[in-house]
C-alpha cells in the first residue's frame, strides 16, 4: 500500500517536472491578445489543458519579470483586473520554444513507439 | 467575503513587501472571478471555501511568488559559503587552539581545561555568525557570483588517485588518542605536575613543563592534520608538504626535549644512556628519575619514526611531484596540455 502511494507521488512529481516546461509555451501562445489570468486559465481549461490559480499567477509573474509580457491594470470591467500581453521579447521566445517543441514531438513519438 | 479578506492577509503576511499590495490586488479579483464562475451547490461560504482550498495553503501560494526559492544563502551562493566558511573556521580554531596553549605557557595560576575549551567554542560561534550573516546579507541583495570565467579544459582535471583511501578507523583512533595525550598532558601542566593515587607526593617533569605550549602546539597541528585527512579521505601534495612541515616542527621540539632531558639527568649526575641502580637507590628523587630516563626513551623513539615518516612522505611527494601535482599547486603551470 505504502510503496504504491509512493510511486503514485513519483507519478505525480514526474508529470508535474514535464508540465512545468510546457506551460510557458502553453501561456505565451495565448497572449497575443491581452487577457486576465482568470480568462486565461478559462480559455487554457476548455483546450484541455489544466492550471490552477496558485501556478498561473506566479507564472505570470516570472514571465514578465524576465521582459516576456507587459501588463497593467484595467478598470472598465466589474472590477479591476491586470491584463497581460506577450510583447516582443515574448513573441521571439515563443518562436523559439515553439520550433524546439515541434521537434521534440516528432522524436519523442519515435522514442515512444513500443510504449503502450 | 470575510473569509477571503482573512486568506489574502495571510498570504500578505509571507508576500514579498514591495510587490505586495499588487500580487493581492490581482489575487482578490481573481477570486472573486472564480467565486462568480462557481456553479455548485451550497452555501455562499462553501463555495468561497471550496475556491480558497483550490487556490491552496497560504504560506505555499505565498512561496510560488519567490520564483528563486526562499534561503538564507543559496544555491548558487552556497559553494562559496562553504569555501569561506571552512577557511574561516579552520582559521578561528586554530587562532584560538594557539591562543589557548599560549595562555597555559605563560599563565601563573592553573588553567581549567573545560573554561578553556568553552572560551574557544564562545570564540568560534561570533565568527561563524559572522560569516553566515554576510552571506545571508549578499543573498539579500540578489548577489550572483560568476563561475569560473576560464574556459573549462579537462586535461586540467587533477589525476585519479593511485593510492589507497585512508583507513577511517586509522584516523578517528589517531585523533582520539591525539586529543587524550592533548588532554593528559594539559591535566598534568593544571596540576603542577604527575599526581599518583595513595599519597605518593607529585613530582614534575621541569623540561616538560618548559615545553608545553610546543608539545601541545605540536600535537594540535598533528590532530587538525587527521581531522583534514578524515575529510579528504586521501593523501594529497598539499596534506603532504603540511605534513612534512608539521613533522620537522614536532622533530625541532623533540630535539629540544631530549636535550632537555638530557641536561637535566647529565645534572643529576646520569652520563650514560640509562641510569645505574646504585644512581638510582642513591638519588633521593629515584622515581623521577626513572621517569626522566623513560620520557626521554620515548622521546627518541618518537625521534626516529617522526624522521622515518618524514622521509617517506618527502619520498612519496617527489613521486606524485613526477606526475607535474606538484608544480601545479606551486603555481608552476599545468603541463600536459
Amino acid at each position: 500500500m505504502v510503496k504504491n502511494e509512493a510511486q503514485t507521488t513519483v507519478t505525480e512529481n514526474g508529470i508535474q517536472e514535464l508540465r512545468r516546461g510546457i506551460l510557458i509555451l502553453a501561456i505565451l501562445s495565448q497572449l497575443n491578445e491581452a487577457k486576465y489570468g482568470y480568462a486565461l486559465i478559462s480559455q487554457l481549461g476548455e483546450l484541455g489543458l489544466e492550471i490552477d490559480q496558485g501556478t498561473l499567477y506566479p507564472l505570470l509573474r516570472r514571465l514578465e519579470s524576465q521582459g516576456l509580457l507587459d501588463s497593467n491594470w484595467n478598470v472598465e470591467g466589474s472590477r479591476p483586473r491586470r491584463y497581460y500581453v506577450i510583447n516582443k521579447a515574448g513573441k521571439a521566445l515563443l518562436k523559439g520554444l515553439a520550433g524546439e517543441w515541434r521537434s521534440l514531438t516528432q522524436i519523442i513519438e519515435k522514442l515512444l513507439v513500443n510504449i503502450k | 467575503m470575510d473569509l477571503i479578506e482573512r486568506y489574502l492577509q495571510e498570504v500578505g503576511k509571507y508576500l514579498p513587501a514591495d510587490k505586495r499590495a499588487d500580487i493581492l490586488s490581482e489575487m482578490r479579483s481573481s477570486l472573486n472571478d472564480t467565486l462568480e464562475a462557481h456553479t455548485s451547490e451550497g452555501s455562499q461560504e462553501d463555495a468561497v471555501i471550496q475556491v480558497l482550498k483550490e487556490m491552496g495553503a497560504p504560506r505555499k501560494v505565498a512561496a510560488s511568488y519567490y520564483s528563486e526559492g526562499q534561503y538564507l544563502i543559496g544555491p548558487e551562493l552556497f559553494p562559496f559559503f562553504q569555501f569561506i566558511f571552512t577557511i574561516v573556521l579552520a582559521a578561528s580554531i586554530g587562532g584560538q587552539l594557539i591562543a589557548a596553549i599560549v595562555e597555559y605557557g605563560f599563565s601563573q595560576a592553573p588553567v581549567s581545561i573545560v573554561g578553556q575549551v568553552w572560551q574557544i567554542i564562545n570564540g568560534i560561534l561570533p565568527t561563524i555568525g559572522a560569516v553566515i550573516i554576510v552571506f545571508a546579507i549578499l543573498q539579500r541583495l540578489n548577489v550572483h557570483p560568476e563561475f569560473e570565467k576560464q574556459e573549462f579544459n579537462p586535461r586540467d582535471l587533477p589525476p585519479l588517485h593511485t593510492d589507497q583511501p585512508i583507513s577511517r578507523a586509522e584516523k578517528v583512533f589517531s585523533v582520539i588518542v591525539g586529543t587524550l595525550f592533548l588532554a593528559f598532558l594539559s591535566q598534568v601542566a593544571v596540576n603542577g605536575g604527575f599526581t599518583a593515587k595513595g599519597g605518593i607526593t607529585p613530582f614534575t617533569n621541569p623540561v616538560l613543563d618548559h615545553y608545553f605550549p610546543w608539545i601541545a602546539l605540536s600535537l594540535a597541528i598533528g590532530i587538525l592534520l587527521d581531522v583534514v585527512l578524515l575529510w579528504r579521505r586521501h593523501w594529497e601534495p598539499p596534506t603532504r608538504i603540511l605534513r612534512i612541515g608539521a613533522n620537522i616542527f614536532s622533530l625541532v621540539v623533540l630535539a629540544l626535549l631530549i636535550q632537555g632531558h638530557t641536561a637535566w639527568l647529565n645534572q643529576m649526575g646520569v652520563h650514560d644512556f640509562i641510569f645505574t641502580p646504585e644512581q638510582f637507590s642513591q638519588n633521593p628523587t629515584g622515581l623521577q628519575l626513572l621517569v626522566m630516563t623513560s620520557f626521554r626513551i620515548a622521546f627518541y623513539v618518537a625521534f626516529i619514526v617522526t624522521t622515518i615518516e618524514t622521509v617517506m612522505m618527502g619520498f612519496r611527494l617527489l613521486r606524485a611531484g613526477s606526475n607535474n601535482s606538484v608544480l601545479r599547486i606551486i603555481g608552476m603551470g599545468s603541463v600536459n596540455k
